[in-house]
């Protein structure tokens, strides 16, 4: 037997949590939730990628945020966390997203440079060329509105764009919108809001609902008023 | 340096692989052994061609993704669009409607063949894939339905998936309970977007949360019902109450089914259905957390009432663990190597007892390592020898 199936066959269950902003922002919760994951798995200096908790077989993953979504898109991961900007962007059949968590809210928005903006309107866009991280939510955006959108596909520092002369405008998240004004960038359009959600694999879904729902129903509890 | 010739042959559009070995004979074997069950059932096998005439654009579907999926090219003998085929069923329907329109019914056919689709969904990246399956025409009653889970059950259990678990879905419940509620298109448009995701922060936000006991309403089949027959409004009543005949009848059948199959409903499941009108299932293989087969009651275009199953190729090579990436290279234990030495005859009395009979060409030096590097867990040196186990 390959040890794909092997792997597949353990009883655990795999939850997903993005590293970084997202973690820290995820940490309260599940302490609080009493999963207790070993404290390596918010010291991003452990280099392990996989860490045990105290419910019996549930087994946590630390992977980039767009990692997440797919890990748990493939099964690889059968329950995890992931931002509605990752899940719009893959927009994976596969995932059901039931919860928002309400954490680390933040938007996603048009930004074009200062001196861009002063001379720009954006209703007699009809082509338009934007550096962003995620592509495929950017050109259905624009193409909702009549817009074609060419894009320079970035994995970070996405803010550069506009001043290095890849593109004029980028599609990014905006929190307190302090990054976009220390590189001289003024948001022109939002795209959606951002914000949590508790992500599951739809197959695992069906088949273990019973290790699932309880699992669920802690971050319900927790979530409900938010 | 790559051999850039090589890779000019070698490299294959995304979505289409050989299939080597383990993983071609399984398909070969998939498509036999189901066949041979649905005939065994009394479904007649017929042939669709591969493509067909497709000058109106296809209808976009209902969920607003607007994704066309059949290859479409202009045929240079009518100037006329064609299409490859993307599904078997919709032809199967279209045959049931015109060519044998004046056949008996209930019509029972089956077919196999491969499809083709443009847009493969990221998990099951195979744009061109093995299509099973059968449909019943002329019949969607609960007994029509009970036999296409009973015989889709047998052809996977035939075919080695040996425990199953059946889900239990009606494919435009949640569209009867949203045209209760009278909601704007935007609304409508979002519930369903929220239904497809289980996304209960925004199914919430509409219509006071009128939806969400449809999120509640899955798991274990005979729970799911009493529950839903509770939470959920009148209009619902017809179908719940055909669900739950309809589990009592299969829950009746256990015999029937393969051991220790499950079963399960999930009310807000409108995936895959996109034809179905009615009762639908899914087929998921636990062993494997993969699913391998789907199919329910529909309407064929000239309003017949039907119903059928299909199953994919693709998928059942996961369930069976024949991964796509895996090569095995292990010597096949029911090949055996023939010096050149040995008759042909010899050959072929051992081929009638059901050996696979690799007859050498020339003399090598030493038969037995010939019969190791050829993959054949026996070898035979003359034709008075028996086959021998390396």
């Amino acid at each position: 037997m390959s040890v794909f199936l092997q792997a597949q066959e353990q009883n655990r269950l795999v939850f997903a949590v993005p590293r970084g902003r997202i973690l820290r922002a995820l940490r309260p919760a599940l302490e609080s939730l009493g999963f207790a994951p070993e404290s390596g798995l918010f010291d991003e200096s452990d280099r392990r990628l996989q860490f045990n908790s105290e419910v019996a077989g549930l087994t946590f993953v630390r992977v980039r945020s767009f990692d997440a979504a797919t890990f748990v898109a493939f099964g690889g991961a059968q329950i995890g966390v992931a931002g509605t900007d990752v899940l719009d962007e893959f927009r994976y059949p596969e995932i059901y997203a039931p919860l928002d968590l309400g954490l680390a809210r933040c938007r996603m928005a048009v930004a074009e440079s200062r001196e861009t903006a002063s001379q720009d309107d954006p209703a007699s866009w009809s082509q338009v060329r934007i550096a962003t991280k995620y592509p495929r939510l950017t050109r259905r955006h624009f193409a909702a509105r009549g817009v074609q959108a060419e894009c320079i596909p970035l994995s970070g520092a996405v803010e550069l764009a506009p001043a290095l002369g890849l593109a004029r405008r980028i599609v990014d998240l905006v929190d307190s919108g302090a990054t976009l004004a220390a590189n001289d960038l003024v948001e022109v359009e939002q795209i959606r809001e951002v914000s949590l959600r508790l992500i599951v694999n739809r197959t695992a879904f069906k088949l273990r609902q019973a290790e699932l729902l309880p699992l669920i129903d802690r971050f319900r509890q927790e979530f409900a008023s938010s | 340096m790559q051999d850039s010739r090589l890779s000019d042959s070698a490299l294959l559009p995304s979505g289409f692989a050989d299939l080597l070995r383990r993983q071609a004979s399984t398909e070969f074997t998939l498509r036999t052994t189901i066949l041979s069950r649905c005939a065994a059932w009394g479904y007649a096998l017929v042939r669709p061609p591969l493509c067909e005439f497709a000058d109106k654009p296809p209808s976009p579907p209902e969920d607003g993704s607007a994704e066309v999926s059949a290859f479409r090219f202009l045929d240079p003998v009518s100037h006329r669009i064609l299409a490859l085929r993307e599904d078997m069923t919709p032809q199967v329907a279209r045959l049931a409607d015109s060519r044998l329109k004046q056949a008996p019914r209930p019509l029972r056919l089956c077919y196999a063949g491969e499809v083709l689709r443009t847009n493969a969904r990221q998990i099951d990246h195979e744009r061109q894939r093995l299509q099973i399956g059968a449909e019943l025409i002329g019949d969607d009653s609960l007994a029509a339905q009970v036999e296409i889970i009973l015989l889709t059950s047998e052809c996977l259990a035939a075919a080695g998936v040996k425990t199953l678990s059946v889900d239990l879905a009606w494919s435009r419940l949640s569209h009867l309970w949203l045209d209760s509620l009278s909601l704007s298109p935007a609304e409508e448009a979002n519930a369903r977007t929220a239904l497809a995701a289980r996304d209960e922060a925004t199914l919430g936000q509409i219509a006071k949360g009128a939806l969400l006991p449809l999120l509640q309403a899955a798991g274990t089949a005979r729970e799911v019902l009493a529950q839903a027959q509770a939470a959920f409004p009148k209009v619902l009543a017809e179908p719940l109450a055909a669900l739950e005949q309809l589990v009592a009848r299969l829950e009746g059948e256990s015999d029937s089914l393969p051991p220790e199959t499950r079963l399960t409903a999930d009310l807000a499941e409108s995936r895959d259905f996109s034809y179905q009108t009615g009762p639908a299932f899914s087929i998921f293989a636990p062993a494997a957390r993969t699913e391998v087969g789907r199919g329910g009651v529909y309407r064929t275009a000239q309003g017949e009432a039907a119903c059928g199953f299909s199953v994919y190729g693709h998928q059942l090579r996961r369930a069976l663990g024949v991964q796509d990436e895996v090569q095995t290279l292990e010597a096949n234990p029911n090949a055996v190597y023939a010096a050149a030495a040995v008759s042909f005859a010899r050959c072929a009395e051992l081929r009638a007892e059901g050996w696979s009979v690799v007859r050498g060409l020339d003399k090598p030096p030493d038969p037995v390592a010939e019969a190791k590097r050829l993959n054949c867990a026996h070898y035979l040196l003359s034709d008075k020898d028996k086959p021998r186990p390396l």
